[in-house]
């Protein structure tokens, strides 16, 4: 009996403080902060100007980078210079003028340049000075002319033996030079 | 015959092309969907044959351009140049350059013949053994000149080599001759039909004795680039090499690896 007691008595008097303190802060809360539904996402509210893509709004886009990652308007579309606009250095009254003229020198850079010198380097560049595509064509005409001539087709020699033997110094200039090959 | 080279080569082509279709017609006789399929290759085929030998063909033989292969004139080499000519040595290293490029482009059609002849002859590469002699022998001959030498060599470097290894074969003139010896008795066992290709290299990497290290502590003891290499994993192979003087007397000193 009296430990059944004794434990009704500390339960009631913890519910009855939890139940004080929640009630004090709720009704403390309620009177300074605004509800918002629960898909809001902070800074999805501050377009510069109404947003010509509704069915966009509220997309993942919208809430990592707000309205940062939408192409600029033009005038005719109802364009007006946003707070936010960090411009690309190319037209500074104009965004989407600015916008349009990196863009198009990026592509022509980027893109079209590019392309065209990996295609020069690999399909239209000269062959001299490297000389890669003579070299190959004169390996074969090379090797029927070494085998008319009965030659090795590659020879040991950069220079004829007698040319290089009549410049060797001799055993006695050499003395003990010592030769490791 | 009096034809240029490329009438020779369009009536070669022409030929096989008939060869083939003779072959498809006598190969199909007899029989309904190989003989229907025939037809209808036949039927593909021969306007775009007429249309290219009739039309093509001459408009191309009559605006041909001729193809050039540029000859360069030789300059003085490296042993002709000044010490301090430094347009001299220009020269001769462009030469050296393209040259060396020339040998290099040559070994590659030499090997690209050993593959195709193996590839061809699987598994009996014995009709290769011509091709592989020339490739091994001439790869050889390329090691001689430009061996070694680095990716930053000049027509100097080679120059010095070649220097060196005629004073060592002058300084050793039994090494050489005995080599000379060996290269013939070489060329005269081809002739007769016996190719060695341990002549040339003794092994595969496979059979790289650098695999001859013991299981048990394994630490290196040399490097396994090099040559000197324990010969066994099994130490009673040592104790039967001291004890017994008939046994194993080659001590991996030769080859038996065979090609075919």
């Amino acid at each position: 009996m009296l430990p059944q007691l004794s434990r009704l008595q500390t339960s009631a008097s913890i519910r009855s403080l939890g139940f004080r303190r929640l009630a004090s802060s709720h009704s403390h809360s309620d009177a300074k902060v605004e509800r918002k539904p629960d898909n809001y996402r902070p800074g999805t509210d501050s377009y510069a100007y109404e947003n010509p893509w509704p069915k966009l709004n509220g997309g993942r886009l919208d809430w990592l980078f707000g309205d940062g990652w939408r192409r600029p308007l033009a005038k005719d579309q109802g364009a007006k210079m946003r707070r936010e606009w960090i411009w690309f250095s190319q037209i500074a009254h104009d965004e989407h003028k600015d916008w349009a003229r990196f863009h198009q020198a990026a592509f022509l850079l980027f893109t079209v340049l590019t392309t065209w010198f990996t295609c020069w380097i690999m399909f239209a560049r000269p062959d001299w000075p490297m000389g890669r595509e003579w070299a190959l064509r004169e390996a074969h005409l090379e090797i029927a002319r070494r085998e008319k001539a009965g030659l090795p087709l590659i020879s040991p020699d950069l220079i004829p033996r007698d040319r290089v033997a009549a410049t060797l110094p001799s055993d006695e200039e050499l003395r003990d030079f010592d030769v490791l090959i | 015959m009096g034809e240029g080279l490329v009438e020779q080569r369009q009536a070669d082509d022409k030929a096989s092309w008939d060869a083939y279709w003779k072959v498809r017609d006598i190969d199909s006789r007899g029989s309904i969907y190989p003989r229907f399929r025939y037809y209808a290759h036949k039927a593909f085929d021969a306007p775009a044959t007429w249309f290219r030998e009739t039309i093509v063909q001459p408009l191309n033989n009559k605006n041909r351009l001729p193809y050039y292969h540029r000859q360069l004139t030789r300059v003085p080499e490296i042993d002709e140049c000044g010490v301090n000519d430094k347009a001299c040595f220009y020269e001769a290293n462009e030469q050296y350059r393209l040259d060396k490029m020339v040998d290099g482009f040559i070994l590659q059609t030499l090997r690209q013949r050993v593959d195709r002849c193996m590839l061809y002859n699987n598994p009996d590469h014995s009709p290769c053994a011509k091709v592989i002699e020339d490739m091994e022998e001439n790869e050889l001959n390329f090691f001689m000149k430009y061996g070694e030498l680095g990716g930053e060599s000049d027509v100097r470097d080679a120059y010095m080599k070649q220097k060196h290894r005629m004073i060592w074969e002058r300084r050793h003139p039994e090494i050489m001759d005995e080599r000379a010896a060996k290269l013939a008795d070489h060329k005269a066992r081809l002739a007769n039909g016996e190719f060695d290709y341990s002549f040339w290299k003794k092994g595969m990497f496979y059979q790289d004795k650098k695999n001859y290290e013991p299981p048990y502590e394994f630490q290196m003891s040399k490097s396994a680039l090099e040559g000197d290499k324990p010969l066994s994993k099994d130490w009673e192979y040592y104790k039967k090499v001291s004890q017994d003087p008939e046994f194993d007397k080659d001590q991996g000193k030769k080859s038996d690896f065979r090609l075919f």
